[in-house]
C-alpha cells in the first residue's frame, strides 16, 4: 500500500481558512485559487467549519474547486445534517463525507441509513476533542457546544456501525505552538480499533514522529 | 465522440463520474431508459453506495435486472457497481438478497478498510498489457472485496494482521462484455485515464 497523506483543509464561505486561536478562523485564500499542488497530497478533506456552526448548508457545494482536488479522492464535511445533503455531496464531488454532530443530535438511526444507502467507507467522522482539566470532551457545532456523549461512547457506537477509520482533532493544539495532545492519542489508540486519523499541532516535525511510527494512524497536513 | 451511458443508481458518485468522462473527451448520458440500457453504447454502474441498497434500487424497476443481463454492450461496474455483478455480497443484511449474478462469488468483508493508492499486478495468462500498463496504481476506497476467480484479470493485497500473508483480491474482473471494476478509476490520475480509455475504445 502506498503512502496516504492527506490534507485537511478548513472551508468558511468560499475560502480556504486556517484556525489562529487568538484571532478565530483567517483566510488564507479563495478555494477556486487555492494550492492543492502544493502539498503533493493523495487525499483532500474539505471540512465547512461554519455551516454546522450556523446551522445553514454545505458551502463547498457552491464553491468553484479547483479541477486538481476535484480529481483526487476527495472528502467533505460540515452542516450534513440529512440524507439529503449526505446524497447531493456524495453524487456531486466525492467520495466520502464527514460527518461530526450529526451523530449527536440526530440519533444512530441516521446513521443506520447512512451506512445502509453509501457503505461504511462513505463515512468518515470527524471527531473534535478537548481538555477540560483532566478529561476529554467532544465538542460539536462548529465547537460552540459541548456533547453530551463520551469518546468512549462515540467509537463505539461508530465501531457498531462498522465504520473503520475517522479523525480525532485536537482543538487545543496550534500548528507550531501546541502540538496534538499525546495523551489524547494514546487514549484514541487504545480504544478505537480502525484507521486513526489524527489532526491539529502537527506542524512541528518532532510533534509529529510519535504518529508516524504507529502502523495505524495517518498524519493529517 | 465516443458516448457511454452511466446509471445514476442511489447512493453513487454518478454525477462525479458524469464530469469526468466529460474530461476525458467522452459524452456522458445519465439514463435509466430501458432502451438507452439495452444499447450497445458503453454503460457505467458507478461506484460509492452498498450492495443491498444498489440492488434493491434496480429491483424496484420490472425490467432492469432483465435488460442489464441481456446487454451485448460492454457493461463496467465500479467500486459498488463491480459488487452487484457479483451473486451475494457481506454488505447485505441477508443472503437472500442476489446481486446480477455475472460473477457467481460471494463479496467478502474485509478485516480492514482498504483505502489509498495501491499498484495492482495484471494476470498475464488472461491479458497482456504493453509494459508501462502491467503495474498501475490505483486509487481504493471500499471494506468487501470480490475473491480471485478465474475471471479475474488483475488483483491487489489486502494487508492483514502483523501475523498473517497478504491476502489476494481481484482488482478487475472480466466475463464477456461485463467488467468489475473495484478500484476507482476517476481518482486514480493518469493511469485511471488510460484504463477507461482502453475499456472504452476497445
Amino acid at each position: 500500500m502506498n503512502p496516504r497523506k492527506i490534507s485537511i483543509l478548513y472551508v468558511k464561505g468560499h475560502s480556504a481558512v486556517r484556525q489562529i486561536k487568538s484571532e478565530g478562523y483567517i483566510e488564507i485564500s479563495p478555494l477556486s485559487h487555492y494550492r492543492f499542488d502544493l502539498h503533493n497530497c493523495t487525499e483532500y478533506v474539505l471540512i465547512d467549519i461554519f455551516s454546522s456552526f450556523a446551522g445553514s448548508t454545505n458551502c463547498i457545494l457552491s464553491a468553484n474547486i479547483p479541477t486538481l482536488a476535484l480529481g483526487a479522492p476527495l472528502t467533505i464535511g460540515g452542516g450534513i445534517r440529512s440524507m439529503f445533503d449526505a446524497e447531493e455531496l456524495l453524487h456531486r464531488f466525492c467520495d466520502r463525507i464527514s460527518i461530526n454532530s450529526l451523530l449527536h443530535l440526530n440519533g444512530i438511526p441516521i446513521l443506520k441509513q447512512l451506512v445502509a444507502d453509501f457503505g461504511t467507507q462513505s463515512l468518515l467522522p470527524m471527531i473534535d476533542v478537548v481538555s477540560v482539566g483532566d478529561s476529554f470532551k467532544l465538542l460539536i457545532q462548529g465547537t460552540k457546544e459541548i456533547a453530551n456523549l463520551s469518546l468512549q461512547q462515540v467509537f463505539s457506537v461508530y465501531s457498531e456501525l462498522g465504520i473503520r477509520e475517522v479523525i480525532v482533532r485536537d482543538v487545543d493544539s496550534q500548528g507550531m505552538q501546541i502540538p496534538f495532545n499525546q495523551d489524547l492519542y494514546k487514549l484514541c489508540d487504545s480504544i478505537w480499533p480502525g484507521n486513526l486519523i489524527t489532526t491539529g499541532g502537527l506542524a512541528p516535525v518532532a510533534s509529529a514522529s510519535p504518529f508516524r511510527t504507529h502502523a495505524r494512524s495517518v498524519k493529517g497536513v | 465522440m465516443k458516448s457511454i451511458n452511466i446509471l445514476p443508481t442511489p447512493g453513487s458518485n454518478y454525477k462525479r463520474l458524469f464530469n469526468w468522462f466529460k474530461s476525458l473527451d467522452i459524452e456522458p448520458n445519465l439514463t435509466l431508459e430501458k432502451v438507452d440500457l439495452a444499447s450497445p453504447t458503453p454503460l457505467i454502474l458507478p461506484g460509492v453506495g452498498s450492495f443491498f441498497s444498489q440492488i434493491r434500487w434496480i429491483d424496484s424497476y420490472s425490467y432492469m435486472r432483465e435488460v442489464l443481463l441481456a446487454r451485448s454492450g460492454l457493461t463496467i461496474g465500479i467500486c459498488a457497481g463491480c459488487h452487484v455483478l457479483c451473486k451475494t455480497s457481506d454488505e447485505a443484511p441477508s443472503i437472500d438478497t442476489i446481486g446480477l449474478n455475472v460473477f457467481n462469488c460471494n463479496v467478502s468483508l474485509l478485516t480492514r478498510l482498504h483505502i489509498g493508492f495501491q499498484t495492482i499486478e495484471t494476470n498475464p495468462m488472461l491479458h497482456n498489457p504493453p509494459p508501462e500498463r502491467q503495474k498501475i496504481v490505483a486509487y481504493f476506497c471500499h471494506s468487501f472485496g470480490v475473491p480471485v476467480l478465474t475471471a479475474t484479470v488483475a488483483t491487489y493485497s489486502v494487508p492483514m494482521t502483523s501475523n498473517c500473508s497478504p491476502a489476494l483480491y481481484s482488482a478487475i474482473i472480466r466475463k464477456h462484455n461485463f467488467c468489475g471494476i473495484q478500484f476507482h478509476p476517476e481518482m486514480s490520475g493518469h493511469y485511471g485515464n488510460l484504463i477507461m480509455k482502453d475499456l472504452i475504445n476497445e
